[in-house]
């Protein structure tokens, strides 16, 4: 399983409301085409109700009063920019104060300020009278924001912070941890709540990894496509109706200061980038019937499963392909067999993939 | 000599080094490569024939990676900082989980390695087994304790070791410096064979397909045989040395096939031809565990004379 691009969209939320530089309270005098950037990104959901995408974020901006913070509207359909909400004043202290931010069902966010995990309202984040006390904490809350999510009706929550993938369960008092899992990086940077079992994580590299956070364990790995190394940060949320995968990629802007962050919609079925070389597993003597091996595999390496792949030999040909058809494994290999003759020669294995699955 | 079945075209990039673990894990189907360099401990998936994918990347070491029965893989601390524990390690991503604990009671500080980069533990067995500069040990896995040692100086002088499981019991030493591998039944503490493969930088062992896979200096990807390669086929003779043949009389005839350390080749098929005068039992046979094929050879009748026996491996 991987995941398969619908389409990429680089945002343009970005004011040109540009100030002349000798203007009074110009705090970015240097700009001279767009008037503000992103220089946080907090959250990252998808919500059922209006069908949007929205982003949580931190704008400098050249306009007093030199910053401010907005939830950023994109289409789900296409994930072109729709508006924006600027938020100032009390939702700051919410922010600095939420050492976890994430989302939940019903399209509710949590976050956890020292040690209480709290319900918050959609736009201010401030807290809305549910609330549950979590003691501790491995690894100890320094981060801002680092991402979580909130199962209620299951009494579960699931905090990431470095390379750990934390689930407690709310309806022990105090909450107790009852599961973790590990990233192969140390980074969690987003998550997103699929449904009552299912969530999906993107870490620093790019790489994207569904679980089941009631178990907990992987179920699958995969990563954005063309991983860049000037990615400033990866967020994901799941979009419930077209059951896609949504990646929000924030990248530095570009040197006029256009906006360069895209999003990024995958559905999660099989997207296949490579077939490795046919290696044989068993010594080719004469007359033996030898078995070769290929993988299929996608961004992550991940095994693509259950795809048909042909084999053949390219001319001229010595000896002879005992399995012209294979279906790849759960883990995307191949396994073929390959008459060798009975007398010296070279012969050249082609595999590929039936476009048709 | 192992013989090489496969190199790759493909050079692993980036560049390798000697902090580099290579674990076969039979759900990928592929490596688990885990190794440091200035920027830091990287994990990956490498493919036979050389395609390598990054899967994450931290700071500091996450502990040490090492092989278990079954193509399943496994790792342990590095250090204090995680105390004594085996974790088993992820079948998706790789990296272990905190859930997969075993032998939890295993004490601190034995069999920690301040210098080599091999260990492996069968559960079943309860044996816990790592490399040093010198000795193979071998751990009862539940009380702690030192089950057995293997002195590798009696056989080689090597410098960094990789161990992998091989099959029920068998355990494969491969010193990277020299090459030389060593087969060990870790239950039974003997030494069943050894023999060599090319120097390599890291090595692992294909439990699925028996092989073994070794990345060299040059950054290419070889497979072996688990199969000596044969390099010598002694001329057939006579199993008790007849003073004379008699014609009307069967005499028992052998052969050996050894590689290039003189090490036995089992499992072989050997071809006999027929003599002009008398007749073999057999036109082929099968190299038995220590490398001899057997054969019954038939004296002619009445004829007298001069007689060759010639034989060939396939």
């Amino acid at each position: 399983m991987g995941l398969q691009n619908i389409y990429t969209t680089v945002v343009a939320p970005y004011s040109t409301d540009i100030m002349s530089p000798g203007e009074w309270l110009n705090y970015h005098p240097e700009w001279t085409t767009y008037a503000e950037r992103i220089s946080s990104l907090y959250l990252f959901s998808y919500a059922p109700g209006d069908d949007s995408l929205n982003a949580l974020c931190m704008l400098d901006q050249q306009h007093w009063p030199g910053w401010g913070i907005a939830w950023l509207k994109f289409s789900a359909e296409t994930g072109q920019y729709i508006g924006r909400t600027i938020l100032n004043g009390g939702i700051l202290f919410n922010l600095t104060w939420s050492q976890w931010l994430g989302a939940g069902p019903y399209s509710k966010f949590y976050r956890l300020t020292q040690g209480t995990l709290l319900e918050c309202d959609p736009i201010w984040l401030g807290a809305t009278g549910w609330s549950s006390v979590i003691s501790g904490w491995s690894p100890a809350p320094y981060a801002l924001s680092n991402p979580c999510l909130v199962n209620p009706i299951d009494g579960l929550a699931v905090m990431c912070s470095g390379g750990s993938f934390a689930v407690y369960n709310l309806f022990a008092s105090p909450p107790t941890l009852i599961g973790e899992l590990l990233s192969p990086a140390y980074d969690f940077t987003g998550l997103g709540i699929e449904d009552r079992s299912r969530c999906w994580v993107v870490t620093g590299s790019g790489v994207v990894l569904k679980a089941n956070y009631a178990i907990p364990r992987w179920e699958v790995m995969s990563a954005v496509q063309s991983p860049a190394p000037d990615a400033l940060k990866y967020l994901v949320t799941f979009d419930s109706f077209r059951k896609r995968v949504v990646v929000f990629r924030q990248r530095p802007d570009a040197a006029n200061g256009a906006c360069q962050s895209q999003i990024e919609s995958y559905r999660p079925i099989y997207e296949a980038v490579g077939l490795t070389d046919p290696v044989p597993v068993e010594k080719v003597v004469a007359k033996a019937n030898v078995r070769f091996v290929s993988h299929l595999y996608g961004d992550a390496g991940e095994g693509i499963s259950a795809q048909t792949a042909n084999v053949d030999l390219l001319p001229p040909v010595c000896g002879t392909v005992t399995s012209r058809m294979a279906v790849t494994e759960l883990n995307g290999v191949i396994k073929m067999r390959y008459l060798a003759p009975s007398v010296a020669g070279a012969d050249t294995l082609k595999v590929w993939i039936n476009p048709h699955g | 000599m192992l013989e090489v079945i496969y190199t790759s075209n493909k050079t692993l990039s980036p560049a390798l080094n000697d902090q580099m673990s290579l674990v076969y894990l039979h759900a990928w189907d592929a490596f688990v490569l885990y190794l440091h360099n200035a920027h830091g401990w990287h994990l990956y998936r490498m493919f036979r024939d050389g395609t390598l994918l990054e899967i994450g990347s931290s700071l500091y070491a996450r502990g040490i990676v090492g092989s278990m029965p079954h193509g399943l893989h496994l790792w342990r601390a590095a250090s204090a900082y995680w105390p004594g524990l085996f974790r088993v390690g992820d079948v998706i991503t790789g990296m272990f989980t905190y859930a997969g604990t075993m032998f939890p009671a295993f004490p601190d500080g034995v069999g920690y390695l301040p210098s080599g980069l091999a260990i492996f533990l069968d559960y079943l067995q309860q044996r816990y087994v790592h490399v040093d500069l010198r000795y193979v040990n071998v751990f009862d896995a539940v009380a702690g304790t030192l089950a057995h040692q293997f002195d590798l100086h009696t056989y080689f002088h090597g410098l960094n070791q990789s161990l992998g499981w091989v099959d029920q019991n068998c355990l494969a030493v491969v010193d990277l410096t020299s090459g030389n591998f060593l087969l060990l039944d870790y239950v039974n503490c003997l030494v069943k064979n050894i023999t060599t493969v090319r120097p390599c930088v890291a090595a692992a062992i294909d439990c699925a397909n028996s092989c073994v896979v070794t990345v060299e200096s040059d950054a290419r990807v070889r497979v072996y045989a688990l199969a000596v390669q044969s390099e010598g086929l002694s001329a057939p003779e006579f199993d008790s040395a007849p003073t004379q043949v008699h014609t009307k009389t069967g005499y028992r005839l052998k052969t050996r096939l050894i590689g290039s350390n003189g090490e036995p080749c089992p499992n072989k098929v050997i071809r006999w031809e027929q003599p002009l005068l008398g007749a073999l039992e057999k036109e082929m046979s099968v190299t038995d565990a220590d490398g001899y094929a057997w054969n019954f050879y038939f004296a002619p009748s009445e004829v007298t004379g001069a007689e060759t026996i010639s034989v060939g491996t396939i």
